[in-house]
């Protein structure tokens, strides 16, 4: 059984659609990377699979069922995000302690020792924490609650670099002994690629790319060489992105395809592309990208 | 994959738990509120008459006040707990907005009870001040001692009164979360309601015409289920963390 | 050796390199049990479907090979089969490179090959 299956979902917002159409399938037990530009709608996405807000049309299914208003998919579900929000009347300590009687596979062990080494207070309340440690609480709560579908929307905004480093190992090492399936959106690719199996890349409310992370690595190459040369070896070819260097070299990225291989044998400049350059590429609304405002 | 099943009931169950222990803050209010209302109270009424040379004055001393103060507290927890805040609280445990709704509930049946029976026995605590404080002569209203049953039916139509102060305060709140101007669409029903009168001829129906407590307390009942029935209805689509 | 998420190479690919890289150096012998998946996301911090990709290439390549429910072995003359293998892959690409880079710069065979033979000497 496909744990999300999203048939064409759209959702609007007054005037704008922050879903167009979005349709695809996660199966069991993956580390997904929900990646795209800002506003691309990652958040919107999640909080419809956290059953937070309801879609307008299409359908969706978490665990075979609509998560909205559904408690099956509740328990065993959780979205951490910055929006998080804990009663200010209880501590971090009896937060940590409420919930095991709501998640079933609560790992209270996990909790207090992540609790320990971030060396946050438990005598705390939620809302008096700095943004980096409110982060740090909300991750390890994620974490703990060992549920099927764990998603994290930009988990590390507000950690400094060793907590998100850490962050990320923690994530991979309690998924390696407990599998299952996490979904983690960030604008920071390269910082999560090393985690990921998966890549679902979104722009404009619409799924672009959803693959394996060394697929979505090759779906795209720069292509670099004379003007007439480069126009001619990526004839007919999809252009994500070109630029004029020099005012006789032009330097292209399109889809990857086995007549590049020809243009290297004639002297063309192939460069393979990291993922997160290749997402960035792929979801860039202008040909020219910020070179285009100095002209 | 393993899914857990967890039943409405046990979700239910730990979130009233939760919620008692989150919300337990409201006691500090219901006390200041009861204190106020004895020392308020206690002066109530007076009146006096003067024979040949001799003066009667007669002090009443009641809880009607206490009772006013807690209603008016009711109302503003039902109404709190339907803010914002308090919605995404639960949305980062397990929760739907059934789930949430009936929790919302029985959490508050729990605190009428508690403000129930405390503001009753304020009464108790009052005639002990009085006693203590004053030099009068005392005619105490019938007490529990006397009358056990009439005891118990005057605390289950507190509770249910309170009950249903704090329903109003819910639904209020939740038309006013759906969108304000359907809140302010149910106020301006309820002046014009007012205003003609008919508003006054309901209550009466309700409140005034029972031959006993033990009736008013069902019809009160009554309406404040259907309050929550109605509230939940309209919270199935609203938003989290929106 | 740390996973470089921005080289040109997939991160299985490493993988692959650094265990070939470990048999060349004899760290693991002919029979020899390698590294599982798992403890291969844990080294190097990766997912583990993308070690045992990394796994999978080596056993197309008949370089480890697989007993069920065991783990994955270093097949018997393992080394002698990269070092094979590196030959035929990495210095035909290595050639291609240097042979495209001749021509851009008009170097002629001959110089090429006095190149390589000036190179050898030296080293």
């Amino acid at each position: 059984m496909n744990v999300i299956d999203c048939q064409k979902v759209s959702k609007g917002f007054r005037r704008t659609n922050a879903l167009e159409s979005i349709s695809f399938q996660l199966t069991d037990q993956k580390i997904t990377g929900v990646i795209g530009r800002n506003g691309a709608g990652k958040t919107t996405l999640l909080k419809i699979l956290a059953g937070l807000t309801k879609h307008k049309s299409g359908e969706v299914n978490v665990f075979g069922k609509n998560p909205y208003n559904n408690l099956m998919v509740s328990a065993n579900s959780i979205l951490v995000d910055d929006q998080m929000t804990f009663p200010d009347s209880l501590t971090l300590e009896e937060l940590l302690r409420s919930a095991p009687a709501f998640y079933k596979r609560w790992d209270a062990q996990l909790a207090s020792r992540l609790f320990q080494y971030f060396k946050l207070d438990s005598k705390q309340q939620h809302s008096k924490l700095s943004k980096g440690a409110r982060a740090t609480f909300n991750m390890i709560f994620g974490l703990s609650t060992r549920c099927e579908l764990t998603m994290f929307d930009e988990p590390t905004n507000g950690m400094d670099e060793a907590v998100r480093t850490d962050f990320y190992r923690a994530l991979l090492k309690d998924y390696i002994t407990h599998p299952r399936s996490i979904l983690i959106s960030s604008h920071h690719l390269a910082e999560i690629e090393h985690l990921l199996e998966d890549i679902l890349l979104i722009h404009n409310g619409n799924v672009v790319l959803h693959d394996s992370i060394d697929e979505v690595k090759e779906f795209a190459v720069a292509v670099q060489g004379p003007i007439a040369d480069v126009e001619r070896w990526t004839a007919g070819e999809k252009v994500f992105h070109s630029k004029i260097i020099d005012g006789q070299r032009l330097y292209v990225v399109v889809k990857n395809n086995l007549e590049l291989e020809r243009a290297r044998l004639e002297g063309a400049f192939i460069q393979v592309l990291s993922a997160s350059e290749v997402c960035m590429y792929v979801t860039s609304e202008t040909k020219g990208g910020i070179d285009d405002v100095f002209k | 994959m393993f899914l857990s099943n967890s039943s409405l009931f046990s979700v239910v169950k730990a979130q009233v738990k939760y919620k008692i222990n989150a919300y337990n803050g409201l006691i500090y209010s219901l006390i200041i509120l009861q204190v106020l209302g004895i020392m308020l109270g206690g002066v109530a009424g007076s009146s006096g008459t003067s024979i040949n040379n001799t003066t009667i004055s007669l002090n009443t001393s009641t809880i009607d006040l206490s009772f006013i103060f807690v209603s008016l507290l009711a109302i503003s927890v039902g109404n709190l707990i339907t803010t914002k805040a308090y919605r995404y609280d639960d949305f980062s445990f397990v929760a739907t907005r059934l789930s949430s709704s009936i929790a919302n509930c029985i959490v508050l049946l729990i605190f009428s009870c508690f403000a129930g029976v405390t503001t009753y026995f304020s009464g108790y605590v009052m005639r002990l001040i009085l006693r203590v404080n004053s030099s009068y002569e005392f005619v105490d209203s019938p007490s529990i001692l006397n009358d056990p049953l009439s005891f118990l039916l005057t605390i289950i139509a507190i509770i249910t009164i309170l009950w249903m102060f704090s329903s109003i305060g819910y639904i209020a709140g939740t038309l006013f979360q759906k969108h304000k101007l359907l809140f302010f669409g149910a106020v301006v029903i309820m002046v014009m309601l007012l205003i003609a009168g008919t508003w006054v001829r309901i209550s009466e129906a309700i409140f005034v015409e029972n031959g006993s407590l033990l009736i008013l307390a069902m019809k009160t009942i009554v309406i404040t289920i259907s309050l929550f029935v109605i509230s939940t209805a309209i919270s199935k689509r609203l938003g989290v963390r929106t | 050796m740390i996973i470089n998420t921005d080289s040109t190479k997939p991160i299985y690919v490493q993988i692959a390199e650094w265990l070939e890289n470990e048999i060349i150096a004899e760290r693991f012998t002919d029979d020899e049990k390698v590294y599982s998946q798992y403890q291969l996301a844990e080294l190097f911090n990766i997912n583990p479907a993308t070690a045992a990709k990394g796994l999978t290439i080596l056993v197309e390549d008949k370089i480890l090979y697989k007993k069920r429910g065991l783990g994955m072995f270093v097949a018997p003359e393992a080394k002698m089969m990269i070092l094979e293998k590196r030959r035929s892959q990495t210095l035909t690409k290595m050639v291609t490179d240097i042979v495209l880079e001749a021509k851009r710069l008009s170097v002629t065979k001959a110089e090429l090959i006095q190149l390589i033979h000036n190179c050898e000497v030296e080293i």
